[in-house]
């Protein structure tokens, strides 16, 4: 025999600070509770994203949550200088001393009114359309979705019934307020849009009459995420991340890590703080077949790291794996998901997703995250429509370059004037405001709403 | 005072440079001097002490790999000098 045994042993981290805290949530019938209150709209297919775009503008521009008015008036001012034969190159948009913006909100508790258009729903295979399905569902039955307004074609592969089917699943029911609008079935687009906008709006004079409550730190569940990393990802902002991870841990919450493909290297690690078997064999076979899947196609996990990883620093896959692993801190793995599959166990659960930055937010907040903590060096927008995404830089150049989409810079630990556990117990309290609704992070601001579904085949 | 150097886990048995550092350059670290034999920018990471090929290099307080050719402390992790090892995965047992 060789190799070594699991020696794995955590040390619960210090919670005091946050002992009986809570945070003001949005509470839903089957007991989880929201970070924020969103209606969501849903096509089953891509025939419905116009149709969607159209109600969006609408809705967004009269009831306060667009955020486009600055480059509206911009787009004016240089309708103006050109009608007056002006030089348009002296028109910067600096030079806009006051913008009009019509961002009143007309219904306060309505944090936002939310899309998903996709690519799917038709054309693919059947198997595409079913997992679509599920992913759809899982955004519906999202804590932080108070409505949904599903727009239907009529004839797509994603059937309403089958849709409607999947959100039922949910454990606990679905018992929130739900239209469905079918263009085939519909006089004409005006009647359609018109119709969807009329009902969508009674639906949020009654979704604006819930209001946050007080709830423990223990109905906080936690994506973690890096894209756009550099060479501090894995000394700053991931482990402080992790840190905070762990507390959240502690104070019997919900962790979620993904990125399979990140993860190649750190897979002991990983097993090694499972408490049984069926978790291990479930990750091991997660990570093989979507290792030989990758294969199949000419790539695989293992063409890590770049050469410009190794030039800052990153000298090997292992490196670059347990620095990447480290934001999901360093506690037990209490459950392996699959794409789409809710997390239901406080604790850290692992999440089959791609690395892509993008599909694995979204299978993030598929599988119930309420908040993503998103680390990143160089600097990316990525936001999710209905979890808000709180940006966490790893150096302070970024964060004064990109003040504009950072919320946290973690740059501290490096010029030595703070901890790792100093930064981690900084970020749960902005957590906390941010889950509460008292800071609203950039991602959220500037309606960054991305959305991909990953197709099973390959996307790494 | 500023800190130049960053122990992720105890265990580690390499330090990481927060700020470029020049071959010379001695860093006290726990009460022990360590003198880098090489420059070693920031985000690079230098040996705590001699090391022989075969043996591990630790950080996170786990292997990210194994020593290719002798070591000396305050050298500069490289690729030469350092490979990516890993064991094929496998249950071990509950660790908790």
């Amino acid at each position: 025999m060789h190799g070594r045994d699991a020696d794995y042993k955590w040390t619960v981290p210090d919670v005091s600070q946050f002992a009986g805290r809570n945070f003001n949530g949005y509470h839903r019938k089957d007991g989880q509770v929201g970070t924020a209150n969103y209606w969501l709209f849903i096509p089953t297919v891509f025939c419905e994203n116009r149709n969607l775009d159209v109600i969006r503008e609408a809705l967004h521009n009269e009831l306060g949550y667009a955020v486009t008015d600055k480059y509206k008036q911009y787009t004016r001012s240089l309708v103006e200088a050109y009608s007056q034969g002006a030089d348009l190159t002296q028109k910067n948009i600096e030079s806009l001393h006051q913008v009009s913006a019509n961002n009143k909100r007309i219904f306060k508790n309505v944090d936002g009114i939310k899309f998903l258009n996709h690519e799917g729903g038709c054309g693919g295979t059947r198997q595409d359309a079913a997992i679509l399905g599920k992913l759809l569902a899982a955004y519906a039955n999202h804590p932080n979705v108070g409505g949904v307004t599903i727009l239907s074609l009529g004839c797509q592969n994603l059937q309403t019934k089958d849709l409607l089917e999947e959100i039922e699943k949910h454990q606990g029911g679905f018992d929130k307020p739900l239209f469905v609008f079918e263009q085939q079935g519909s006089r004409s687009e005006e009647q359609l849009i018109g119709e969807a906008i009329r009902r969508t709006f009674e639906g949020l004079v009654e979704l604006n009459k819930q209001e946050r409550k007080p709830a423990g730190l223990d109905k906080l569940c936690i994506g973690v995420k890096c894209g756009g990393s550099d060479g501090f990802s894995g000394i700053s902002a991931n482990p402080a991340v992790g840190y905070c991870a762990d507390l959240v841990v502690a104070l019997g919450g919900k962790v979620l890590l993904a990125e399979f493909p990140e993860l190649c290297g750190a897979e002991q690690n990983l097993i090694d703080r499972m408490s049984n078997k069926d978790l291990a064999e479930k990750f091991s076979h997660l990570m093989r077949s979507y290792n030989d899947q990758a294969m199949k196609v000419g790539s695989g996990f293992h063409m890590n790291p770049s050469p410009g990883n190794i030039r800052d620093g990153l000298i090997t896959d292992a490196i670059k794996s347990l620095g990447a692993a480290r934001k999901g801190g360093m506690s037990p793995v209490v459950d392996v998901l699959d794409y789409t599959e809710p997390a239901t166990k406080p604790g850290l659960s692992l999440v089959c997703t791609p690395g892509n930055d993008v599909e694995a937010t979204t299978g993030k907040a598929a599988s119930g995250a309420t908040l993503i903590l998103f680390t990143t060096g160089l600097g990316t927008p990525t936001g999710n429509p209905v979890c808000p995404t709180i940006k966490i830089s790893t150096n302070s150049a970024l964060t004064k370059r990109m003040g504009d989409i950072i919320d946290i810079d973690t740059g501290p630990v490096i010029e030595g004037e703070k901890t790792i556990e100093e930064m981690g117990r900084d970020i749960l309290e902005y957590c906390i405001k941010a889950a509460s609704g008292e800071v609203i992070p950039k991602a959220v601001q500037l309606n960054q709403d991305d959305f991909i579904p990953w197709k099973r085949g390959v996307s790494l | 005072m500023k800190q130049a150097i960053l122990k992720i886990n105890e265990k580690d048995n390499v330090l990481v440079a927060l700020a470029s550092l020049s071959k010379g350059a001695v860093i006290n670290y726990n009460g022990i001097e360590y003198t880098l034999l090489e420059d070693c920018p920031a985000k690079h990471k230098f040996f705590l002490q001699d090391m022989q090929p075969g043996e591990e290099v630790i950080m996170y307080g786990l292997m990210v790999g194994r020593i290719q050719v002798a070591v000396k402390k305050g050298q500069r992790m490289s690729t030469e000098n350092t490979k990516h090892a890993a064991e094929p995965f496998a249950w071990k047992g509950c660790g908790l």
